[in-house]
């Protein structure tokens, strides 16, 4: 059984910054569903930080009660800085509400909307989040200069 | 006559051969540093485990409840729970590759020490001041990202102190460990004393402190012996784990 | 850079400009055939001319983007980097040391469809067929998986030309290349008889040759993607590097012309030409600690298509 990933990566095909996740310069929401919004308690099993995307794998309660794993597609650490919260702020066994939007496929996982801490404190993904600017690309229009990663353009 | 000419030419072309060998030597910093390090070396007693000196690892409550974790993961071979070097060939991080069955090489060079690792080709920087002011760089997971969430390995920064490289670290992460099982978290500083013992044996004095985790510093010794200059062979961690749809020449993947 | 140097390097240029000129005007004369009374539209290839793209490969290398092209046009920095101030160390006098840290500061080019000079690629059918398997998977989005995506060795071509910096250190007996992207290593032996055994960058061999290191690398574990748009080369191969230092406009290059000779894919030898920028700012490198992504359960894109069995 395959499990997904819940980013639908047009182009995974080159490794970016090396100590973060394989990302392409650019990707495709077509693969989530932006309108719905999924909510749970959740611990949080793993922050793996990257750039321009980080992942969140948590485990919450199944639908047949047993703890599932999700991983959860979210924001760099600097745009978490910029909202007051820094990588120590989630520590692997926090509990933590996330929400965020499923995959349209059904697969577990999706892209973050938000997370709440214990201490209250809410972190809201400011482009797939309640506030964000996501850009729904329609599929097909990713171009070639998609598969490039970030870095190589030179142009930075 | 024609054989003292002989002789002449014969010695000219020992001496353009000596000249050009020297040419091929690396640039001699070694005359600025106090000690020459350089060489392949491996660890003398194989280990997983840093044995602390002068008692067992001074554990807070939170540094054991981790380490307990991190026992019962390990005995049911949970390792992608705690230990992601295991689990997934990630960088085991400093300062565990210090205790790398593999080689190490060690490269001194103006303003900078690298100590390349065989297993993985792995390496660390050991800053040792005097270098140009660095750029960024390229491409996201720059410094600042870096300084956000820590480096498995992050630069470390050497001085010396008289036939002693004194070399200290931070800037860690929380998702590696100090040995096979010992935690660590953001707060982590090393201090690493090296020196040559004798010729053939290099030592690593290293000194663990993280508040979070231990009640004090403490330290540990680690000590490698001498070996010849060789390649290493190409050291991939991945082929040990079942990739999927690799590698293309893999039947039946 | 002494004169005899700088005579030598402006006669090569003179050369390549000849030849890519000779070479765009061959290929403009003999286009698939069409030339010949009697043959078939795109016809048989013309003996010891290849033939440019063919189906729907690029028939002109392709660069990162037209914006780089205006960047260089407008004098502006490439690679994204402004240029070394004027005090910044210099690589040694001495020819043969080429320690320090190089960087690709030209344009990434990302599908080779033309050589050195300017010649189309001389695929063979099997050459033809993986190349274009490739390069259309990233056209289609459906990109098929590299070792790239893995962080396994991608070797020399990827491994040196993306836009990251490289140091290099040498002793008598080796040559090691170490590069901040994958964490990536080339070890090269100086001595024939303690080369390294296979790897996935191969096993390398290097001696001088005046002032230039010719490093010859065979026994890849994988063929390779020399670019990221899947421009390739066989595990058959054999590469060759003939790496020179080289000063130019008061900015120190090593300049690396690769030569794949590849039976596999390609129906003769054929030569590509790069150029690395001394870039002592780079020396402290960043960290590409990739497994931590691509060795957990699920790292690596699914929606990577895996290759079929050639």
């Amino acid at each position: 059984m395959k499990k997904h990933m819940p980013l639908n990566f047009v182009a995974s095909v080159i490794l970016t910054a090396g100590w973060a996740a394989p990302v392409s310069a650019h990707h495709s929401f077509a693969g989530y569903d932006m309108s719905k919004t999924l909510s749970q308690p959740a611990t949080l099993k793993e922050f793996r930080w990257g750039a321009p995307h980080s992942m969140v794998v948590v485990l919450i309660k199944g639908p047949d009660g047993q703890p599932q794993k999700v991983t959860i597609g979210s924001a760099s650490p600097a745009a978490f800085a910029k909202q007051g919260f820094q990588p120590r702020d989630f520590k692997v066994g926090d509990k933590m509400e996330v929400t965020w939007h499923p995959s349209k496929s059904g697969a577990t996982g999706g892209v973050l909307s938000s997370i709440k801490l214990a201490d209250g404190r809410v972190f809201r993904d400011a482009e797939f989040g309640p506030s964000g600017t996501a850009v729904t690309s329609p599929p097909g229009t990713q171009g070639e200069n998609a598969q490039l990663p970030a870095g190589t353009k030179g142009s930075e | 006559m024609i054989m003292e000419r002989a002789r002449f030419s014969y010695l000219h072309a020992v001496a353009l051969q000596l000249a050009v060998c020297a040419a091929l030597l690396p640039l001699r910093t070694i005359a600025a540093d106090a000690v020459n390090l350089e060489g392949t070396w491996r660890i003398a007693a194989p280990q997983s485990s840093f044995k602390p000196e002068g008692g067992p690892v001074p554990f807070t409550a939170e540094g054991r409840k981790r380490y307990q974790q991190n026992k019962r993961a390990q005995a049911k071979g949970d390792f992608d729970d705690y230990d992601y070097a295991t689990s997934r060939c990630a960088s085991p991080g400093l300062p565990r590759l210090m205790l790398t069955a593999g080689r190490l090489r060690v490269w001194q060079r103006p303003g900078i020490v690298t100590i390349r690792f065989e297993t993985n080709r792995l390496f660390r920087q050991i800053d040792m001041g005097g270098l140009m002011p660095q750029t960024s760089g390229n491409g996201p997971g720059g410094t600042d990202e870096a300084a956000l969430v820590g480096r498995a390995i992050p630069i470390s920064k050497g001085k010396w102190e008289g036939n002693t490289l004194v070399v200290t670290t931070g800037g860690f992460p929380d998702n590696t460990l100090v040995d096979d099982l010992v935690p660590h978290g953001y707060d982590m500083k090393l201090t690493e004393r090296i020196r040559l013992r004798d010729q053939d044996t290099l030592e690593d004095r290293i000194t663990i402190e993280d508040p979070e985790f231990f009640t004090k510093p403490w330290q540990t010794v680690v000590s490698y012996k001498r070996q010849p200059d060789e390649i290493f062979p190409e050291s991939v961690c991945l082929d040990r784990l079942k990739l999927d749809h690799w590698p293309p020449s893999r039947k039946g993947r | 850079m002494d004169r005899q140097a700088i005579r030598s390097a402006g006669s090569k240029f003179a050369v390549i400009a000849l030849l890519v000129c000779m070479g765009s005007a061959l290929a403009q004369q003999i286009p698939g055939g069409r030339g010949r009374a009697g043959g078939p539209p795109g016809g048989p290839p013309v003996a010891g001319i290849p033939q440019a793209g063919g189906g729907d490969l690029p028939t002109e290398n392709t660069d990162d983007s037209a914006e780089m092209r205006a960047r260089r046009a407008a004098g502006l920095a490439t690679g994204g980097v402004p240029p070394l101030p004027d005090n910044a160390p210099q690589p040694s006098p001495d020819p043969r040391n080429f320690e320090g840290t190089w960087y690709h500061a030209d344009s990434l080019v990302t599908f080779i469809a033309r050589d050195m000079f300017g010649i189309p690629l001389p695929y063979t059918p099997e050459g033809r067929k993986v190349t274009k398997r490739r390069a259309d998977g990233i056209k289609n989005g459906t990109p098929y998986v590299n070792a790239s995506a893995y962080c396994i060795p991608v070797g020399q071509f990827w491994q040196f030309d993306l836009n990251m910096p490289f140091q290099i250190f040498q002793s008598k007996d080796m040559v090691e290349l170490q590069f901040q992207e994958f964490h990536g290593l080339i070890s090269i032996a100086l001595d024939p008889a303690k080369a390294p055994p296979p790897g996935y960058m191969g096993s390398s061999v290097g001696h001088w040759d005046g002032n230039t290191l010719v490093v010859e690398t065979s026994g890849f574990k994988e063929g390779l993607w020399l670019t990221t748009r899947g421009s390739s080369m066989s595990r058959d191969a054999k590469l060759t590097q003939r790496i020179r230092k080289m000063t130019t406009g008061g900015k120190w290059y090593l300049e690396v012309i690769y030569t794949v000779d590849d039976p596999t894919y390609y129906t003769q030898a054929w030569s590509f030409a790069r150029r690395y920028a001394w870039r002592p700012d780079m020396t402290l490198f960043k960290e590409y600690n990739c497994e931590l992504s691509t060795g957990a359960e699920g790292g690596v894109d699914p929606s990577l298509v895996p290759e079929p069995a050639d």
